[in-house]
């Protein structure tokens, strides 16, 4: 009844924007910007990347004489570009203009969200579908290329090798943040910087630049998770039951977490002190 | 000593925040093994002073030499390519990490980052100077002396020239102290230049060799420790002459006001804080409590205020008509709608006493409030009640609009202290008072 040979090839599909995601807010959280902003980052990275390869696509009659390198480059490096901007934005106006950071991060949602919806459409009209959608359909076959030998693991490799590369960037990504946060002497400055920018200060650091470099970077990876859903986001059609089922299990699993997290109870799990506060190493 | 060349040489530095001259004009010389003390009143510009030094301010005029050599320090990273390291009041520690984590935090990025090497390093040093610090040991688990040797170890790791020291013994005990000054002794013997800003003159006298004295920003004379008294130092800080032989006149017929009976207060955890304490204390007299930090001062004076819950006991309130009234159990409220004229200056003074990011005005506002028929707040007499604080208290403050939480330590102290006193005459605690410092 419960297959769990096509469940879990599924919950990491749909996982992995969640993962892109939260993996920039946490090294944007770490450098002491609350950056609500995501969502809207996620929507623009991935729009920006799809207007990317629609004109690449589009610029061919017959789109599979494309360069397949180019196709997947093409995509990234605007989606890449346009969260940047994003994180710029925000950068300038909480770090440098010391605008409040929730609104600041809510606005950039709402502005996010709106930009989305209105390139998605005007890329519509432009494609002149008779159904409202665009097919980028060889540009998302070149982002769902699986491993070539995943099918000669059986299981396993149904399981855990049939994803498109984008998802185990996303792994590596957050393997790599991970490492760098805890290990590293960067890692312990740009968490000295979230936890106590005066205590950073003091110790000679630039904290603009910290909170720059890290809410842009964190950007960018949330970007990237924009451009996950759009190519890659596949619907699951089993019985309805079982789908609510699954719409529940992150908020249990989130419960169950923060739960095991407030046992535990250490310092060192709480979210980094500043959170949220704009510095301004004058103020008294 | 006017042959040598100074380490640091400060001339005419000028630093003002909206309207307030924090500094203005000021010399200063600082030499290479020899402990100079910046001596002056709350709020004389002692720290901003050595904040200007140690890259937290930039100066609005004048220059700073470092061994004779013109610099310019626009961030504390420049202080410490100098050599210039201080210890703030507020100590500058990343409290989840450990020791070494924020001793290493800032080192050049060039060498590799190797925290086992640096622990070693660290228990070295400490060996050397006789420091008590576990490297391991996060910062939010150590007390206040072990965060502030974490403070001073760091800048040894870096090798600093000049130490500067903020109010250093404020948070310690006299053991405490008398450890951090023998340590001092032995850096000064090493040949560095220490700073330490403070107001208490005892220590001067033990610990300096050269006073610097500031009064409003302005460095009005220095002196040889050795050759002047603790009358001349407190004439010069005061500006005027002081007699510090105080007179002690007998309290003019005390009538008891309070009587505390039996007094049993245990903490969240259960541990006992006050364990049957009795007293009373009289009108017309200062009652005094000592004790080491921690000791119950702040659990008894809360428990009078009726901010902490009581498990046995009782505390009873005199009336100027005799009648005694029973203040155990009731809240701040209820105490002061019975008529009982009681304040409380609260050691924690912006969080509990005032609100940091409110006017003065808005302060004032916050007791009386709840006065008045009409649903408008009354702020005509809170802005009155403000402006004679700062005028009779002498708050040194741009204006009674300006949030409190950008006035000096001091001055916050004053705002309170005026508060509470307006507002009751019959008894009145304050639990370190002298916790203000700037």
């Amino acid at each position: 009844m419960f297959d769990f040979v096509s469940f879990i090839p599924r919950a990491i599909a749909q996982s992995i924007p969640l993962l892109f995601g939260s993996t920039g807010e946490i090294i944007t959280e770490k450098s002491g910007n609350l950056n609500l902003g995501i969502p809207g980052v996620m929507y623009v990275g991935g729009i920006c990347g799809v207007i990317g390869s629609f004109l690449y696509e589009h610029s061919f009659e017959d789109p599979s004489q494309m360069n397949a390198a180019l196709g997947i480059l093409i995509p990234l490096v605007c989606c890449l570009a346009g969260s940047l901007l994003m994180g710029l934005l925000y950068c300038f106006l909480t770090v440098t203009l010391r605008v409040n950071q929730n609104v600041t991060g809510l606005a950039m949602t709402t502005f996010g969200v709106g930009f989305g919806n209105f390139f998605g459409g005007s890329l519509i009209k432009l494609a002149g579908a008779d159904v409202p959608s665009i097919s980028l359909s060889t540009t998302s076959s070149l982002f769902r290329t699986t491993l070539p030998f995943a099918g000669s693991f059986g299981v396993f490799g149904q399981m855990f090798l049939s994803f498109g590369f984008l998802v185990y960037v996303a792994i590596v990504i957050a393997l790599v943040s991970s490492h760098v946060l805890t290990k590293t002497r960067i890692g312990l400055q740009l968490r000295a910087v979230g936890e106590d920018p005066a205590t950073a200060d003091a110790a000679g650091f630039d904290i603009t630049r910290y909170k720059y470099v890290a809410t842009c970077l964190g950007c960018m990876i949330a970007g990237l998770g924009g451009l996950y859903i759009l190519y890659l986001f596949i619907c699951t059609g089993t019985d309805l039951a079982i789908k609510k089922l699954y719409k529940m299990l992150p908020y249990v699993v989130t419960i169950v977490v923060l739960v095991i997290t407030s046992v535990r109870n250490k310092r060192e799990n709480q979210p980094p002190e500043s959170l949220g506060l704009p510095y301004f190493r004058e103020d008294r | 000593m006017a042959e040598k060349q100074p380490a640091v040489r400060m001339r005419h530095i000028s630093k003002s925040f909206g309207q307030v001259k924090a500094n203005h004009n000021v010399d200063l010389d600082i030499y290479g093994g020899e402990i100079l003390a910046l001596l002056g009143e709350n709020g004389s510009g002692k720290t901003i002073l050595m904040n200007m030094l140690s890259g937290i301010y930039f100066p609005d005029a004048g220059s700073i030499e470092i061994q004779g050599k013109p610099v310019t320090i626009a961030s504390p990273r420049d202080a410490f390519e100098h050599g210039i390291g201080m210890v703030h009041q507020h100590f500058r520690l990343v409290n989840v990490f450990s020791a070494t984590e924020n001793i290493v935090l800032g080192l050049d990025e060039s060498e590799g980052f190797n925290l086992k090497a640096a622990s070693e390093k660290i228990h070295a040093i400490c060996e050397a100077y006789g420091f008590d610090v576990d490297p391991n040991q996060k910062v939010y688990e150590m007390s206040v002396s072990q965060k502030q040797t974490v403070e001073i170890v760091k800048l040894i790791y870096r090798g600093v020239d000049i130490l500067i020291l903020d109010e250093p013994t404020a948070v310690l005990t006299p053991q405490e102290t008398e450890k951090l000054f023998a340590v001092l002794r032995n850096m000064r013997n090493d040949g560095k230049a220490i700073v330490i800003i403070t107001h208490k003159l005892h220590e001067v006298q033990e610990i300096s060799d050269r006073v610097v004295v500031l009064r409003k920003g302005e460095n009005v004379g220095e002196m040889v420790t050795a050759k002047s008294t603790t009358q001349q130092m407190t004439n010069m800080m005061v500006g005027h002459q002081v007699t510090l032989n105080i007179e002690r006149p007998t309290p003019v017929d005390p009538v008891e006001r309070i009587f505390v009976n039996d007094l049993t207060v245990r903490d969240d955890e259960g541990v006992p804080k006050l364990d049957n304490v009795s007293f009373s204390a009289f009108g017309g007299e200062v009652l005094g409590i000592a004790g080491v930090s921690n000791s119950g001062q702040r659990e008894l004076l809360e428990a009078i205020a009726g901010l902490q819950s009581i498990e046995s006991g009782s505390i009873q309130y005199v009336g100027d008509d005799g009648q005694v009234q029973e203040l155990a159990g009731k809240d701040p409220y209820q105490i002061s709608s019975m008529g009982v004229a009681l304040s409380f200056v609260p050691e924690d003074r912006l969080g509990m006493g005032l609100v940091g990011s409110m006017s003065l005005t808005d302060n004032m506002l916050l007791r009386s409030f709840r006065d008045g028929k009409s649903i408008f707040a009354d702020r005509k007499a809170p802005r009155e009640l403000a402006e004679k604080v700062v005028d009779e208290l002498e708050v040194d403050t741009p204006g009674v609009d300006t949030p409190v939480r950008r006035l000096s330590g001091g001055n916050v102290q004053k705002v309170l202290v005026g508060r509470e006193i307006s507002s009751s005459q019959a008894s009145f605690s304050a639990p370190m008072p002298y916790a203000a410092s700037t």
